[in-house]
């Protein structure tokens, strides 16, 4: 009798060890699996990153390509036609007597100049080895100066601290960056004047840009993925994303547009 | 009480078997086809019942009904197993459990179905155990609650555990105490509408999303 109850117990207890064995098992293998999948999904979403960050430096690289083949081609083709289009019509104004035409001569001869140096200024900006060569606040101020000779824009380019290089790569994206902004304003804002402020801080540089257009509602742009427009913001958000930086609009409609971009700084 | 529970055990595998049905175009094969197993259960539970409160012997229908269900769990595990090895030894496992089950009956002079039952049993929990580590072990993420199977293992685990545990209760009591173990076996019905509730949340998993990457 005694050794029946004793086996009754043994039986009770191993039959609880069991269940709550499997108890422990089944929240156990849940914990881990868990676990595990958050490190999926963690290594899922910086392989993306990684991904559209290639994707994206691929495509600025691309881009840059494409624009210095046009503006060498620019430079090379279109220009020295213009040259020759130019000494053309300097030889037959010698030759020609005819004061009205001479008259008519000189002011071709001169819009051809003004288109040869619009072309120059342009391949030079389409050019990523001019960024490379003259730096970051030339180039803008390059580009602004572009602007500044259509006589409908007001520029201005405010540089502050000591000027130091960001490195190439770093440079070309912030000016392309610069490019699409003022491109921004030009298509869009309907506004005259456009500043640009470049602060060479220590520990960090940053790029504001400011239009006096009609601005825009920042949110209702940035929610449109249906759609075409938003895509100039959104690449700006990711370039500058992908240069390790941080980028702050401020606009509303009617206000023109306040962007901010910052990027850390080590000058070591 | 015991009438309570053999009631809702009933239920349970109906309701089972009617998800199991209305709901099969949400699995693949073989989950589309636990309404038809799940029916099968449901006869052959009736059957055994019917047999064992005439007073016939009713072990038949389990030890002839053995090999069907180990063949349809079997099958579920072998739809989502991908280590070849461990698939052929469930396809042997199968065979091997027929043959178990062809000589019990017809070789063995048998007064009950549990050695094979227990096998069956001990083959599953391996099955299970194989597939909880290999789901375990896959590099890709994905949502486990959306996969029929686990639901499936779960029931299966606890019911398996839970039936050996009592059976073996049982068996001990029944020296000291048979009313006691026959009360303590009452409660078998509660892991079976355990496992069934299992088979109704398998069922209603959405289909599988292709992974990510």
């Amino acid at each position: 009798m005694q050794e029946e109850s004793f086996s009754i117990v043994v039986v009770a207890v191993l039959g609880t060890v069991i269940f709550l064995s499997m108890a422990f098992f089944v929240v156990s293998f849940l914990f881990f699996f868990n676990r595990k999948q958050a490190q999926h999904r963690a290594e899922e979403a910086s392989l993306k990153a990684r991904f559209s960050q290639e994707m994206l430096q691929s495509q600025i690289e691309t881009q840059n390509l494409t624009m210095q083949a046009v503006g060498q081609e620019i430079h090379d083709n279109i220009g020295q036609i213009l040259s020759v289009a130019k000494l053309n019509l300097s030889i037959l104004e010698e030759i020609t007597s005819h004061q009205e035409t001479n008259k008519i001569l000189k002011q071709t001869c001169d819009l051809i100049d003004q288109s040869i140096t619009g072309l120059r200024l342009l391949s030079k900006s389409l050019d990523r080895d001019f960024v490379q060569q003259t730096g970051l606040s030339k180039s803008i101020s390059h580009e602004l100066l572009r602007l500044e000779k259509t006589n409908r824009y007001k520029t201005s380019l405010n540089l502050q601290g000591d000027l130091y290089t960001l490195g190439n790569e770093r440079e070309i994206i912030l000016f392309r960056i610069v490019q699409e902004l003022l491109n921004n304003s030009i298509k869009h804002s309907k506004g005259n004047i456009i500043r640009v402020v470049l602060s060479y801080h220590p520990q960090q540089f940053t790029l504001g840009y400011e239009d006096n257009g009609v601005g825009f509602d920042y949110d209702t742009i940035m929610t449109r993925e249906a759609e075409r427009s938003g895509i100039g913001l959104h690449n700006i958000h990711r370039r500058v994303k992908l240069i390790g930086g941080h980028c702050l609009y401020t606009s509303a409609n009617g206000s023109g547009v306040n962007v901010l971009i910052r990027l850390p700084v080590s000058l070591d | 009480m015991q009438n309570v529970l053999l009631i809702s055990y009933f239920c349970a595998l109906i309701v089972s078997a009617v998800v199991g049905y209305f709901y099969r175009q949400r699995q693949k094969p073989p989950f589309s086809w636990a309404w038809i197993y799940l029916s099968l259960t449901l006869l052959m539970d009736a059957c055994s019942e019917y047999l064992r409160i005439s007073g016939l012997k009713f072990q038949h229908v389990y030890i002839l009904f053995g090999p069907i269900e180990y063949f349809f769990i079997a099958l579920l595990y072998l739809s989502e197993i991908r280590n070849h090895f461990v698939a052929m030894l469930i396809k042997i496992s199968i065979v091997f459990y027929f043959v178990i089950c062809l000589l019990y009956y017809f070789a063995l002079n048998y007064n009950t179905h549990y050695y094979i039952f227990n096998l069956r049993g001990c083959l599953i929990i391996a099955m299970l155990l194989y597939y909880l580590k290999e789901t375990y072990e896959r590099n890709e993420v994905f949502d486990i609650k959306s996969e029929p199977l686990f639901w499936i293992s779960i029931g299966s685990l606890v019911f398996w555990s839970g039936t050996f545990f009592i059976i073996s209760f049982v068996n001990t009591l029944n020296k000291v105490n048979p009313k006691a173990s026959e009360l303590l076996f009452s409660i078998n019905p509660l892991l079976n509408i355990f496992l069934y509730l299992m088979f109704v949340k398998a069922v209603l998993c959405r289909k599988k999303a292709s992974p990510s990457l």
